[in-house]
């Protein structure tokens, strides 16, 4: 039977709850049915499935395509993962009592093989004779944690083939190539044939044989062995191991392995642990912020204003280099990793292009991506993180961008991570270790712990999960995926456009702060606490570098007395204007890279700083053999608020340029990220049945 | 249940912030001081912060966890945090799961627990095992007693705070009364010390503004102890003051009030000694001596039967007599401050030997109640001068500060408030103290308005005869160094001229403006000035010494000398 025509005759007899049920643990099958999974139209070359074909036929198609079977076995628990690992290495099929002398008699067992059944992958129990019997397509996408016999062998010649056989005293020797590789596997696996091989070998191949068996594959070297050549005369114990068959080497990486079947054979069985259940939780509170405008938006924005004024030279390569980002992430008293995933989502959402001379600069998308809602905003940004290609969380928080692309696509395993927290009852998280033994027993080869603490450090970066403590999802992302936008937009609240200034220069702004009036007041203050309400600090640092930046006195004084819900303080506002009185007093050039200033004063000053090399040559004019920029950080480092001035004298309000968005970069059209319903689409599939099939 | 009309919002990394303006602000703050510290008081938003020993401290006061959670929930803007509800909870039911009691068996203490996993548990800290003896039991360890600080201390840096149930040595009983009635807030803080006698309380600070009375609240709590006390002040000056307090507002006779100075050595039921006297080095003591012999005077700590001792200003606590605090745990103890504001960052060496802070008053709330005058805070800039600038410019960065805070420009500053607050037609005159940081500063405008000069270097007679003086009114300007900072009893002063100082010092800053917050007889305002050289590093140490006082509330006027 097609594996196709097998799948849709299962799923006409399927009843609405088990459909339901199938569509509910498999998302990529549902959203591919309504148009917008990963296994739609053009991909792999199945039949397009959109919204006018939704039938059951098309969903049986889909199951039975490479991709589809993958998809569904992405979905398996760790149990249900070795129960299909170990039936395929006993050819698709597999007795009851096979499986409960490796993993014992429990009820899990048969939970997990009915779980098989109804996901497609295996024959309900006893129906095709064996409690356990996988459906056709599904032995060949199955991820196998080493080497078969049977695909070792697909090159052998026949002749060879007879041989093996022979040393291994099979008896029927089946005709067809496949069969006859089959009975080598068959009797590899029969405990007596193993050990009699084993016992063949000399001591010394039988040790290797031994770690190769209980460790997995090894490299030659760490053997203690030379490179492997098979036309090495003098031999060794691999060459023995591999000449009776027992064992193969990668002439490329120089590993070492033998195969599945024999562990089976020499060692009884093919896992070392059965787990029968998913690690235990122990729910802690969560360090939940609480409803408010999420941080990961004031970052992006800080970032890309920053990058307004300084725009990134491109690497040669094209891509933005370690440094800006590191250079960044500092100036942001963030983390490289951090800063490196907004760029990415910068890039990604189109808010971040190259320019016509090779650097990086905000697009003109920021403007329209700033004008959306603040829920829209972060959903954007979630979107564009768990569709990102170019960032691979398996090797870590990017600090570069270079548009790599990753393959295969890492959303499956963001997808994973959020499928699992979103398990746990709201209000709770779980310790890291804990969150990796989950996605681990969930997503058995999706994720290891390395990958899974990335993946979590990405989503503390988006507010996905909080700053810090245990992992859960915040009351913002538990919206975000359960309601969508419009969910978020309602938890969220009205953005609070108000704050409230105070002698003391601290700034309260209660959550929900608009990342307008956050952008702005970044500028001219430093976020000393982000847990819920934000508290600002007013210094003259940041005012100072605010001014320098293009802001004036009265910009900011009318900012602070705009938003502050309480007149801003006289001496806040004293800072200010201290601040602007010194600001520009001293001047810069590239000229010569001089400085001047009406205020000799002012000049000894600076003349003073070692770092600035400057020499006098009248009482107000300097110059230096520094660069202009490298001159004015210089003298900004000690306190002197130094600004460029072009030749006319005048000073020179700091650049904005803007850049082009990449091809296939932009907001996302739809970022709501909950998936379909799936008992209402199961009630429309089954409504759908063609009786005459 | 959470209201945006209420005043709290609850923050995940366990600050709370209180909006004074909310009708239920009062409420609010009455029940959050009870298990969270005050950090900052301004004009507007309050925080608080809610810590491990802030929550000890609540659970040995007999706060249930229940109590603060609902606290927090019912007063809260927002829903609280599920981590903050879950972390007080946690921390209010460790306290008591350890209990430091007395062994009759031994005559010493143990360390007693009903849970031996626990023991256990933290028995694999090393630190901890080398200040417990022998399991006595499952549940028992003996402890020494001198090790009583050191194990407290300990086990608090692990997380699990012993209740101390060993009680304190009763000490020599010692008769006396109050003859003044103590303000109610006073009273209010040595209830929260005395904890009606427990052994819970007994031990901690109160932190109150200058000029609010702590040595009456001294008193007060050797009133409730009934025992003798030794005090430990500042200096001499602070001394005598206390000695004067103490015969005035107590029934205590001069027989009964000695004091143990450099000058005099008397022991006598209540005893008042100086920092420098007890930390006075032995000449000749090798470095690594041992600390009794290096500071002989330390051993009046233990000499007499003491069942109480305070220490005044404890944030100038030095060292050694930290040490030795850490061996007297058996002893009743009480810190007196205005600011826990350590210049050398180690308030939490105050909250674990001392004890933990309980009772804090905002400076802007007894001013409220006329506890302490009001004041005015105003700044006013000076000029370098030309000639000064371009000095001051290329000067090397250490004698900077020097030069701004001395300049000469000042002076005419001085001149100006002077004028604003020389004599008035009505006869009413304003006493005035001068405090600055150098000397020769201090000469110079000392001779400028013929004012009679205090520093360090002036006899102790004399300094008694010039504050006595200034007090019955034969003076009215007193130019003062920085030994003025402290515990100095003038309370006709009204007005205080700032006119250098210890770099960025917040605490100083606080204790000089505490100088002039004696409630005035005629209810008049108290006037701070600070003169600072504009655009310089003298302006920079102003903002930051300013600090302290703008969060508790007070705000500064700021203007040019020109415009004032």
């Amino acid at each position: 039977m097609r594996a196709s025509s097998d799948r849709i005759s299962a799923l006409r007899r399927m009843p609405v709850t088990d459909l339901a049920a199938l569509l509910g643990r498999v998302p990529a099958l549902a959203e591919s049915l309504s148009g917008n999974g990963p296994l739609s139209a053009g991909m792999d070359g199945h039949p397009a499935a959109d919204r006018g074909e939704r039938s059951l036929t098309h969903l049986g198609i889909l199951m039975a395509s490479p991709r589809g079977i993958v998809s569904v076995i992405e979905t398996l628990s760790r149990l249900e993962r070795q129960l299909l690992v170990l039936a395929a290495v006993h050819d698709g099929e597999i007795p009851r009592t096979t499986v409960v002398g490796e993993a014992g008699d429990a009820r899990e067992i048969d939970q997990a093989a009915g779980a098989l059944a109804s996901l497609l992958l295996a024959y309900p129990p006893y129906e095709e004779g064996e409690w356990l019997v996988l459906r056709p397509g599904v032995m060949r996408q199955i991820p196998f944690p080493g080497m078969r016999i049977y695909s070792a062998l697909a090159n052998l010649s026949g002749s060879d083939l007879d041989l093996l056989l022979q040393r291994l005293g099979a008896e029927d020797v089946p005709y067809r190539h496949e069969d006859r590789r089959r009975l080598v596997g068959r009797l590899l696996r029969r405990p007596d044939v193993a050990e009699a091989a084993l016992q063949d070998v000399d001591p010394d191949a039988a040790g290797v044989l031994d770690l190769l068996v209980d460790h997995g594959a090894q490299r030659v070297a760490d053997l203690g062995m030379k490179p492997f050549d098979p036309w090495d005369r003098r031999g060794g114990p691999l060459h023995t191991l591999v000449q009776r068959g027992l064992a193969g080497v990668d002439l490329h990486t120089q590993k070492a392995f033998t195969w599945l079947d024999l562990k089976v054979g020499l060692r009884g069985r093919l896992f070392d642990e059965w787990p029968l259940h998913p690690p235990a939780i122990e729910p802690l509170p969560l360090a939940d912020p609480g409803a408010g405008t999420p941080r990961a938006i004031r970052r992006l924005h800080m970032l890309l204003d920053h990058w307004s004024t300084e725009p990134v030279t491109a690497l040669s390569a094209g891509g933005i280099g370690v440094r800006p980002v590191r250079a960044a992430a500092k100036a942001f008293g963030i983390d490289p990793g951090d800063a490196g995933l907004l760029t990415h989502l910068a890039v990604d959402l189109g808010l971040l292009g190259e320019t016509d001379d090779g650097r990086w600069a905000p697009t003109a998308a920021l403007s329209e991506f700033a004008a959306m809602s603040p829920a829209r905003q972060w959903a954007a940004m979630v979107a564009a993180w768990r569709e990102s290609v170019t960032v691979d969380e398996k090797v870590g928080l990017p600090n570069r961008w270079n548009g790599e692309i990753v393959w295969p696509p890492p959303a499956v395993h963001r997808t994973a991570v959020l499928d699992v927290l979103r398990t746990l009852a709201a209000g709770t998280g779980v310790d890291d270790e804990t969150l990796a033994a989950l996605c681990a027993w969930r997503y058995p080869d999706s994720l290891g712990p390395d990958g899974a603490g990335s993946i979590i450090q990405a989503m503390r970066v988006l507010d996905l999960v909080p700053a810090s403590g245990p992992v859960g999802l915040t009351v913002m992302a538990r919206a975000l995926l359960e309601g969508g936008v419009a969910t978020v937009t309602q938890v969220m609240g009205p953005t609070a456009e108000q704050v409230i200034v105070q002698a003391d220069h601290s700034v309260i702004a209660p959550p929900g702060l608009s990342p307008a009036v956050a952008q702005r007041l970044s500028a001219i203050a430093d976020l000393q606490s982000d847990a819920g309400a934000q508290i600002w600090r007013i210094t003259a640092a940041k005012v100072g570098q605010a001014m320098a930046d293009g802001l004036t006195r009265d910009a900011i004084v009318d900012f602070l007395t705009t938003v502050s819900s309480v007149p801003p303080p006289g001496n806040v506002l004293v800072t200010v204007d201290d601040v602007a009185a010194r600001h520009g007093r001293l001047r810069a050039g590239t000229v010569g890279s001089y400085i001047r200033s009406e205020d000799p004063a002012d000049l000894a000053g600076a003349a003073a700083v070692s770092a600035a090399k400057l020499r006098v040559l009248s009482p107000t004019v300097a110059v230096s053999p520094l660069a202009r920029d490298t001159l004015i950080t210089t003298l900004r480092a000690k306190g002197l608020l130094a600004v460029a001035e072009d030749a006319d004298g005048l000073a020179i309000p700091p650049r904005r340029t803007l850049g082009t968005p990449l091809p296939d970069t932009g907001i996302p059209q739809t970022t709501d990220v909950t998936p379909p319903d799936a008992f209402a689409l199961a009630q429309e599939l089954a409504v759908s049945r063609d009786p005459r099939r | 249940m959470t209201d945006p009309a209420n005043p709290l919002i609850v923050q995940a990394d366990m600050t709370v912030l209180l909006e004074t303006a909310s009708p239920r602000a009062q409420e609010a703050r009455a029940a959050l001081s009870r298990f969270a510290e005050l950090l900052t008081a301004p004009e507007h938003i309050h925080t608080y912060r809610i810590t491990a020993l802030s929550l000890w401290n609540a659970a040995a006061a007999g706060l249930s966890a229940e109590q603060a959670t609902t606290t927090l929930s019912s007063l809260a803007k927002f829903p609280a945090p599920p981590s903050v509800l879950a972390e007080v909870t946690e921390q209010i039911a460790r306290y008591g799961r350890l209990r430091l009691v007395r062994d009759f068996d031994s005559g010493g203490l143990a360390l007693t627990t009903d849970e031996p996993a626990l023991l256990d548990r933290l028995t694999a800290d090393a630190q901890l095992v080398d200040l417990l003896g022998d399991r006595l039991d499952g549940n028992r360890y003996a402890v020494r007693i001198g090790d009583r600080g050191a194990l407290k201390r300990r086990l608090v840096a692990l997380g699990w705070p012993p209740a101390d149930e060993a009680g304190y040595e009763d000490g020599a009983a010692l008769q006396l009364d109050m003859t003044a009635t103590p303000r109610p807030y006073q009273g209010d803080a040595v209830s929260a010390w005395w904890s009606d006698g427990s052994a819970a309380g007994g031990n901690g600070v109160l932190v109150l503004p200058c000029g609010a009375g702590k040595t009456i609240i001294g008193l007060a709590a050797m009133v409730q102890a009934g025992t003798r006390t030794l005090v430990i002040a500042t200096n001499v000056s602070a001394a005598r003051q206390w000695i004067a307090e103490a015969l005035d507002k107590t029934d205590l006779t001069p027989d009964q009030v000695g004091e143990y100075s450099g000058h005099r050595k008397e022991a006598r039921p209540l005893t008042v000694a100086t920092y420098q006297i007890l930390t006075w080095r032995q000449p000749g003591v090798a470095e690594d001596a041992d600390e009794e012999l290096a500071h002989p005077h330390l051993s009046l700590l233990n000499r007499e039967p003491w069942g109480l001792i305070v220490y005044d200003e404890v944030h100038l606590l030095p060292a050694p007599v930290f040490r030795a605090t850490s061996r007297m745990q058996a002893i009743r103890r009480l810190g007196l401050t205005a600011t826990l504001v350590r210049e050398d960052g180690r308030e939490e060496d105050v909250f674990s030997l001392i004890g933990p802070k309980r009772y804090d008053a905002p400076w802007k709330e007894l001013e409220a109640q006329g506890w302490i005058a009001p004041a005015v805070c105003t700044e006013v800039r000076v000029d370098l001068g030309e000639d000064l600038r371009m000095r001051y410019a290329s000067a090397p960065q250490q004698s900077r500060y020097r030069m701004a805070a001395t300049a000469p420009a000042k002076l005419k500053a001085i001149d100006r408030i002077m004028d604003r607050h020389g004599p008035t037609g009505d006869g009413r005159r304003d006493r005035v103290l001068v405090i600055g940081q150098y000397l020769d500063q201090l000469k110079q405008v000392a001779a400028h308005l013929d004012a009679p000069l205090i520093t360090g270097q002036t006899s102790q007679t004399v300094r008694e005869e010039r504050y006595q003086q200034f007090r019955e009114g034969e003076i009215d300007v007193l130019v003062v160094s920085k030994i003025a900072n402290f515990s100095i009893d003038i309370p006709e002063a009204n007005v205080a001229i700032q006119i250098s100082g210890a770099y960025g010092s917040r605490q100083e800053e606080a204790q000089r403006l505490g100088r002039i917050l004696r409630p005035k007889a005629d209810g008049g305002q108290a006037h701070f000035y600070s003169v600072v050289a504009k655009e310089t590093i003298d302006a920079t140490f102003a903002a930051n010494r300013q600090r302290f006082l703008t969060e508790q509330g007070y705000t500064y006027e700021i203007t040019d000398l020109a415009a004032f």
